[in-house]
């Protein structure tokens, strides 16, 4: 995997500023080394000939300090960075949530809470630590280097050789090994996911009076006797790092102090090369160290780079008029990445305006799919939905489902009252308007003042669904929705409020499309479009 | 010494390896600028090669040891965070939060193994090496070990300080826009299809990116604290090397590089404290939360010694109430004798799962008494009484391995056979007869192989196959369409008479088949239980 995600850099005007930032520092981080190796150097050179060393002692201090202002100053920059960065790619996953021509399946909001909080924060260690270490590891070695040659060119040759070596090497030991090493991170999480195991099924096993102690042991221990071997591999990369950089040292010591003893070079230059030579490797050490940093960073990216890349929708052409216009779905195919079957594939099919139709057919046969092709949140992969001989695609999807009203399987809820939320079908409707709408959604129990918290915790899955109902009934009242799309609204709702909601839906005299599993729901309908049975994995 | 210690060991070996290198090399250059003859350096020369080639294989070494040690002790850390939860489960852990707790205690656990390996190793490393390094100085030069020795001593009281408050205070100042980000993020996907349908984004889109702001002004802010752990070591290191340079000129010539270069020596383990000491509070955090754990109270108040378990299973509670914490439903008043079916209905949330629960002795009744056979279960081991009142709750957890390692749960040493006829008692024996890998099918994360019809009906095996006389079951025909809740349900009638049922449910389709129906409350928080 690269360091850095080039659509990352391309992404993230943050990351690019950082990068600029971080060059600079770097830059003054190695002459503040190379300086400070030769004042120390000098140092000891005029004590060794017992000649005065004034104010050099105060250049040390000075040296050290501004390279302590610098490092501290790159890492706050870098924490600065790593913050707008990731306020930078929230701004945008939000954008995206809320994009009106967003296309293809959503994803889970654990999914993107996990992503936007701890997945996101992977960035502070690989904004904050790595990339910075990046750009050090680019600039130091070389500049050093070249330093070291200008002084000492023996010296710059053997670090010359061990320095492409060790990264030689790196890359070898990383392809020899890559595979023993994944497979010992599979290991590890396999052991992580049976304590897991044990303590979702802590009921369970007590319920059959099973200890799970000595498995857990066996299974810590085997793993344990496991990963001995595959430990051995793993830490050869940074063996090879630690090895190649302190014998090139050892190789430099020993060759400027036998060339010193016979004269060829002086004390201060044999001691400057000597303080430089562990400063090639540094950073590149420092770099191995932050391994993780990079792969969760990595990790980090792609998954939000996931969330980002979709289709959108580009309809432009204002939706006809539903009252009039009948629905046509020719063809349609809709396939999800990583299935072999297609979700949803219906022949033919036409819903005249005013009709009511049940959409039946075991579960993930694409009942669902169908209301969010019809939705517009997602495109089929072959065919068209045709309105009124328009295809849904090139029609501007606002416009479109401002005449729809939408009870989805698990309607989603704002903070705020109740009133608020079934308002949402029609913002100029009265409180008398969303009192009716709750009476005929079965919801007159619930209070049209009762606060709905942000979590939704307070609520159950029928009351929710009620709400949407009456938000439903209010869009088409006040709003002048002329279809209705519901996904099994009475689920979960006794048959005495069932038998209101569906009294209440026939009376609406629009288009309804209902997907439901209830014979009641069935009966209710002018006719039933059966999707037909479970389409089997082929 | 165990491996730990030799770990570590090997590791200050290393160290000092690092540290010999750079001290014998200055050494080396300084004796060889006074040209004498070449076998004088030898010693030296042979040392630093040996320190340029042991540094790595001592640490290597010294990573293997010290991570075998640790992986040892998360076992460890592992089943104590097991016997704990065991002890509090279920009454201690809301099902709500079930996930997310599971998910922290286990990357909790793993802060057992950052304590050893990224706090504990580098801080004794860190001192050895300070302590050899000083001392060795010290007999050089005694004023210059004395400001090696101040110096490495402030730069790890400052860091020990400094960078766990940093990171703390980052946090603090975050985490709670970081909550709020969370929340809105949350219930933003989970509404956005509604406000995209209903052309309401505005607001929640605005709320969300006034967070995602004020969240990055906070961390913004506190940016200034991320690496000054990093930024002590150096400074504190040019105050010990101008210092050392300064007062030097009293010393042989051949010792000054040695004097003046060991802080620069020193300033690698002392900056791998300043990485330690960031981890420090997300580990003490970690652990706080374990040692939580141990503080929550008991879920079962087990008898030192149960009595024994009556032949009769006849099950009957009387003015129960049941609840978690406080009390949820009271007055209730039933009787399941023995082979009888026993429907519990009520409106959700009433508290018919708690009820479930409690029957199954997995939490304490908070009034009144349960009885089997005639004996209050409470006198009875709860093992003693789990092992005949089974129990199968709502979303009942199967686990990520085989059918027929599902199964061994209930009865470790069951043969092919007996696992066939449990599950031809489920209605799963055609099914898994059909299978390509019969009993050895893997069943998947949380069963997600499985349609959530088999699902249940594994469960209900697992039941039958642990040989539970009476069957508490919650809500079994929950989530599963029509047809096959009608056949699962049948199936579950036919267990009877050979054992007792208590099925919980709200659906009138099951209350139908069911002539033993108890309802209880209907509102209101403490309703009484009227037998119907």
């Amino acid at each position: 995997m690269p360091p850095l995600d080039p659509r990352l850099v391309r992404r993230s005007r943050g990351v690019r500023r950082l990068l600029g930032i971080s060059v600079l520092l770097g830059l003054l981080t190695s002459v503040t080394i190379i300086a400070i190796a030769y004042v120390v150097s000098d140092v000891v050179a005029r004590r060794f000939d017992a000649s005065p060393v004034a104010a050099l002692p105060v250049a040390i201090v000075v040296g050290l300090g501004l390279r302590a202002a610098i490092t501290w100053a790159h890492t706050a920059v870098a924490a600065r960075a790593a913050a707008s960065v990731k306020a930078e790619l929230r701004h945008e996953v939000v954008d995206d949530l809320m994009d009106p021509r967003r296309l293809g399946p959503r994803p889970s909001s654990a999914g993107v809470v996990t992503l936007l909080g701890p997945g996101l924060d992977a960035f502070d260690g690989f904004a904050g630590r790595f990339l910075p270490q990046v750009v050090l590891s680019a600039l130091v070695p070389p500049l050093v280097l070249v330093a070291i040659g200008v002084t000492d060119v023996l010296s710059a040759v053997i670090i010359g050789v061990t320095l492409p070596m060790t990264v030689v090497f790196l890359v070898l030991v990383g392809l020899v090994t890559k595979d023993r090493i994944d497979r010992r991170w599979q290991a590890l999480e396999r052991v992580g996911r049976h304590f897991a195991d044990v303590l979702d099924g802590l009921t369970v096993l007590k319920v059959f009076g099973r200890r799970q102690e000595e498995g857990l042991r066996q299974v810590g221990d085997r793993h344990r006797r496991e990963s001995g071997r595959a430990l051995r591999l793993a830490f050869l990369s940074s063996f090879v790092l630690d090895l190649f950089a302190t014998l090139a040292v050892a190789l430099v010591a020993v060759s400027v102090g036998l060339r010193v003893v016979e004269g060829h070079l002086a004390l201060a230059p044999a001691l400057f090369v000597l303080l430089l030579a562990p400063e090639a490797f540094a950073p590149i050490r420092r770099l191995g160290s932050l391994f993780h940093d990079s792969t969760a960073g990595a990790e980090a990216t792609a998954g939000l780079l996931a969330l980002l890349e979709h289709d959108r929708h580009t309809g432009t052409l204002p939706a006809p008029d539903l009252r009039r216009a009948d629905l046509v779905i020719d063809g349609v195919v809709v396939r999800h990445e990583g299935r072999s079957v297609p979700s949803l594939a219906l022949a033919h099919h036409r819903v005249e305006p005013g009709e009511f139709v049940a959409v039946t057919g075991s579960s993930g046969c694409g009942k669902s799919t169908l209301l969010s092709l019809l939705m517009a949140f997602e495109r089929p992969t072959d065919g068209c939905v045709l309105v009124g001989g328009v295809d849904l695609a090139t029609i501007d999807p606002i416009s479109w489902r401002e005449q729809i009203a939408w009870v989805p399987q698990v309607p989603g809820l704002v903070e705020g009252t109740v009133e608020e939320n079934v308002r949402l079908g029609d913002r100029e409707s009265s409180r008398q308007d969303v009192i009716t709408a709750l009476r005929d959604a079965g919801a007159s129990d619930i209070g049209a003042d009762r606060w709905i918290s942000e979590s939704g915790d307070d609520i159950s899955a029928g009351e929710r669904r009620r709400i949407a109902i009456a938000r439903a009934v209010l869009r088409v009242r006040c709003g002048g929705a002329s279809l209705v799309l519901l996904d099994e609204p009475t689920a979960g709702l006794d048959a005495g409020r069932e038998s209101a909601v569906l009294m209440t839906l026939r009376a609406l005299s629009v288009t309804v499309i209902v997907v439901a599993h209830r014979p009641e729901t069935i009966a209710a309908a002018d006719r039933e479009l059966s999707l037909g049975g479970r389409l089997v994995e082929a | 010494m165990n491996k730990l210690g030799w770990g570590r060991f090997f590791g200050v070996l290393s160290q000092l390896a690092a540290i010999g290198l750079l001290l014998v090399s200055s050494w080396l250059i300084v004796r060889a600028a006074q040209q004498p003859p070449v076998l004088y350096l030898m010693v030296a020369i042979v040392s630093v090669r040996f320190f340029g080639l042991s540094r790595a294989a001592l640490r290597y070494v010294e990573r293997l040891l010290t991570h075998d040690a640790a992986l040892s002790r998360v076992t460890e850390a592992r089943i104590a965070a097991y016997v704990e939860l065991d002890r509090v489960a279920p009454a201690g852990i809301p099902a709500v939060r079930r996930g997310d707790l599971v998910s922290r205690i286990v990357s909790d656990v793993d802060a057992v193994q950052d304590r050893m390996l990224r706090l504990r190793s580098p801080w004794i490393i860190a001192l050895a090496s300070s302590v050899v390094t000083i001392a060795f100085v010290g007999v050089i030069d005694v004023r210059s070990g004395l400001v090696l020795a101040v110096s490495a001593g402030a730069s790890m009281l400052l860091v020990r300080l400094v960078v766990p408050w940093s990171v703390r205070r980052s946090g603090d100042r975050s985490s709670a826009w970081r909550g709020e980000l969370a929340a809105d993020v949350a219930h933003g996907v989970l509404a956005a299809p509604d406000l995209i349908a209903h052309g309401a984004t505005g607001l929640v889109r605005a709320s969300a990116h006034r967070r995602v702001d004020l969240l990055a002004r906070a961390q913004r802010r506190t940016a200034l604290l991320a690496g000054v752990g990093e930024a002590i070591v150096i400074a504190s290191t040019g105050v010990a090397v101008a210092l050392c340079a300064a007062w030097s000129s009293g010393l042989p010539p051949v010792l000054v590089g040695v004097v003046v270069l060991a802080p620069l020596a020193l300033m690698e383990p002392l900056t791998a404290l300043a990485d330690a000491e960031g981890l420090r509070p997300g580990i003490e955090a970690a652990e706080h939360r374990l040692a939580e754990l141990a503080d929550a109270p008991t879920s079962i108040d087990d008898p030192a010694a149960g009595a024994p378990l009556p032949q009769s299973f006849n099950l009957d509670a009387s003015d129960l109430a049941v609840g978690w914490g406080s009390t949820l439903l009271s007055g209730i008043d039933l009787t399941l004798d023995e082979g009888d079916v026993l429907a519990v209905a009520g409106p959700s949330g009433c508290g018919k799962s708690t009820l479930a629960v409690t029957l199954a002795r997995l939490i304490e009744p908070r009034a009144g008494s349960i009885r089997l056979g005639g004996v209050d279960t409470r006198t009875l081991a709860a093992s003693d009484v789990r092992s005949v009142v089974g129990y199968l709750g709502q979303d009942e957890i199967v686990f990520d391995t085989t059918i027929r390692e599902n199964l061994r749960i209930a009865r470790p040493s069951a043969t092919d056979d007996e696992m066939l006829a449990a599950l031809s008692l489920a209605g799963l024996a055609s099914f898994a007869r059909s299978l390509p890998d019969g009993l050895d099918t893997t069943v998947g994360e949380r069963g997600s192989r499985l349609s959530g019809g088999e699902r249940q009906r594994l469960c209900l095996a697992r039941l039958v196959l642990g040989g539970h006389r009476i069957l508490v079951l919650d809500e079994p025909t929950e989530h599963l369409d029509e047809a096959a809740a009608e056949s699962l349900l049948d199936d579950i009638l036919a267990l009877a008479p050979a054992r007792s049922i208590l099925l919980i449910s709200h659906s009138p389709r099951v209350l139908d088949r069911i002539p033993n129906v108890i309802e209880l409350g209907v509102a209101g928080r403490v309703p009484h239980a009227a037998r119907v």
